[in-house]
């Protein structure tokens, strides 16, 4: 038997991975959950560490429990595959939030590249999960990231946004690509009130003005509150550098730097 | 708080020698001018912002060599940060460093650094063609004012790397690829720049619509890996100005060997001749309105020209 305190989480990690699956799944198992995190969080390779959350029959809790930059780590090594989509069931919704904050972002920009490969990962999630995650997430973000994808064809689109008589398969809706095409006919298979909701926001049908600067107005807040919930974040954890901050840019010729009095240290 | 991942790979990069930052801790290490737990401190503020700067960057969080260039990004930018604000004074640097939050170095480095790219990016935006020449045979190329080696040292500069020792008229001699560390290598970067910039004035106010015309008589013997197409242009110009007196481009091999034999005394140029055509360059950009830092380039590129040639003219024209 192993007893807690005589695991190495390195060398354990090591040990585990280079053991035949029955073995390891055995071994990994027989292991305390803060024992197994700490396991898993000594092993700095994604692709191993994604072995060792397989090692539990239902990994969710061990995800929920290990911080989301670790979990975006293992992500990111299957984006594009469909794969991810088996994984992002195993999310808390503060999780999920805190994914996409930092996912398809990139220099406080949305990130169209990172985007296109999220949206295909949610297409492929099972609808249930998809639903959780929808009735949490901000549906402003929501619109901000799939503004540009997807367009009515004509003044009718509205009036049938209007009247609710409208899903993800009417002619009505243009959609830019094939993820945009996919991830909106599952919102509509998980939850076609959110996917009105959606196109409510997404076309300001209840917004007064230009259908433009209600849009740049709601990317305004959605950047805002993204920036808010990072920076809040981080100071939940002892960061207290911003975004914000870095990408500031100083005036060379006049510095405002502090440099006391030059005989302070001989005193 | 760190991702404990990011700080495996944090502890194992220790701050490189090279780095201004890494001598003024050193100094203050000799001089007792830091406690270990400032010096930890201060560490610790400059991987806060390393693993800032992961997140806001890095598209895949797992590549590991993304992750590693974000760390020395961080040591790099807040050295260069440090460097200038103490003017590369160790003593005014640990003060600095003891009574302002580390970012604030980093925000200097960082722009000085964003600055240097922006320019880089727009002389790569810009073009720097000499476009489209019109080649005997109806061909058509579309001809770089920049050499090769300035190309890769605009694309490098974006990466923080530099691959020149020394600022050159014409970038002629390259070193292997080094991180841009300190605040001479800022300097560097700077003046090769303002070469470069300064060159794509002195192009533009060249008068070479003629090479442009179809059935333009044009010798491109020459006109190859050899020697530059500015360069080229330069001389066609000197050789049309010393034997016709007019602005004119005729480059044909009767030319060229005229100018050669008038120019050139074993492979040594006519010092007078040189003379004359450096002031016609200095005059000619002062019409043209260009600042005496682009008349100062294109008069040392005139000159660079004339080696150039004579070097080429020993192979060719004998």
């Amino acid at each position: 038997m192993n007893s807690p305190k005589e695991v190495i989480p390195q060398a354990e990690s090591e040990k585990l991975l280079a053991l035949p699956p029955q073995q390891a799944e055995e071994r990994f198992q027989s292991y305390e959950k803060q024992q197994q995190l700490d396991i898993i969080r000594a092993t700095p390779n994604p692709k191993k560490r994604e072995k060792l959350y397989y090692l539990v029959p239902d990994c969710t809790e061990l995800i929920r429990e290990s911080p989301t930059v670790e979990v975006l780590q293992v992500l990111d090594t299957m984006l594009g595959t469909g794969l991810a989509s088996a994984l992002l069931p195993c999310l808390s919704n503060q999780q999920f939030e805190e994914l996409v904050d930092i996912a398809v972002w990139r220099d406080g920009d949305l990130d169209e590249d990172s985007l296109n490969l999220w949206l295909y990962e949610l297409s492929e999630c099972d609808r249930e999960e998809l639903a959780r995650f929808l009735t949490e997430l901000d549906i402003r973000l929501l619109a901000v990231l799939l503004h540009k994808r997807i367009k009515l064809k004509s003044t009718i689109g509205a009036m049938l946004i209007e009247t609710e008589q409208i899903d993800a398969g009417s002619p009505a809706i243009g959609y830019s690509d094939e993820q945009t095409r996919a991830i909106s006919h599952a919102i509509c298979e998980a939850d076609a009130e959110i996917f009105l909701m959606l196109l409510r926001e997404l076309f300001a049908i209840d917004t007064e003005g230009e259908l433009d600067e209600i849009q740049q107005a709601a990317f305004n807040t959605v950047q805002a509150d993204r920036e808010y919930r990072v920076e809040q974040r981080d100071k939940a954890v002892g960061i207290d550098v911003t975004e914000g901050e870095l990408t500031r840019q100083v005036d060379l010729e006049s510095l405002e730097l502090d440099e006391g009095d030059e005989h302070d240290e001989s005193e | 708080m760190m991702n404990p991942n990011n700080a495996i790979l944090l502890a194992a990069s220790s701050i490189d020698s090279q780095l201004f930052l890494a001598q003024v801790l050193a100094h203050a290490n000799e001089q007792g001018k830091i406690t270990q737990q400032e010096g930890e401190k201060l560490y610790q503020e400059i991987t806060t912002i390393a693993h800032k700067l992961i997140t806001m960057k890095i598209t895949e969080l797992s590549d590991m060599s993304a992750l590693r260039l974000q760390i020395q990004n961080a040591f790099t930018l807040t050295s260069l940060g440090v460097e200038y604000g103490s003017q590369a004074n160790f003593d005014k640097a640990i003060r600095l460093l003891l009574r302002n939050r580390i970012v604030q170095f980093f925000q200097i480095g960082n722009t000085l650094t964003d600055k240097l790219v922006a320019r880089a990016h727009k002389i790569m935006a810009e073009g720097g063609r000499l476009s489209p020449v019109v080649l005997p045979g109806d061909d058509t190329e579309d001809f770089q004012i920049y050499n090769q080696a300035e190309q890769d040292f605009l694309k490098e500069i974006p990466q923080y790397r530099i691959n020149i020792h020394a600022p050159q008229i014409t970038i002629r001699e390259t070193i292997p690829l080094q991180k841009l560390a300190r605040l001479t290598d800022v300097t560097l970067v700077d003046k090769q720049l303002t070469y470069l910039e300064n060159r794509a004035h002195y192009v533009a106010v060249l008068p070479i619509e003629n090479i442009f015309k179809p059935n333009f008589s044009f010798n491109d013997t020459i006109f190859n890996d050899t020697m530059n197409p500015v360069e080229f242009v330069s001389i066609g110009l000197m050789a049309n100005l010393i034997l016709h007196r007019q602005l004119d481009f005729k480059l044909d091999d009767d030319t060229l060997a005229d100018f050669t034999e008038i120019v050139y005394t074993d492979g040594e140029i006519s010092p007078p001749i040189r003379q004359r055509l450096l002031d016609w360059i200095a005059q000619y950009l002062e019409k043209s309105e260009q600042s005496e830092a682009v008349r100062a380039y294109a008069i040392a590129y005139w000159d660079e020209c004339l080696t150039a040639y004579a070097q080429i003219t020993k192979h060719q024209f004998r």
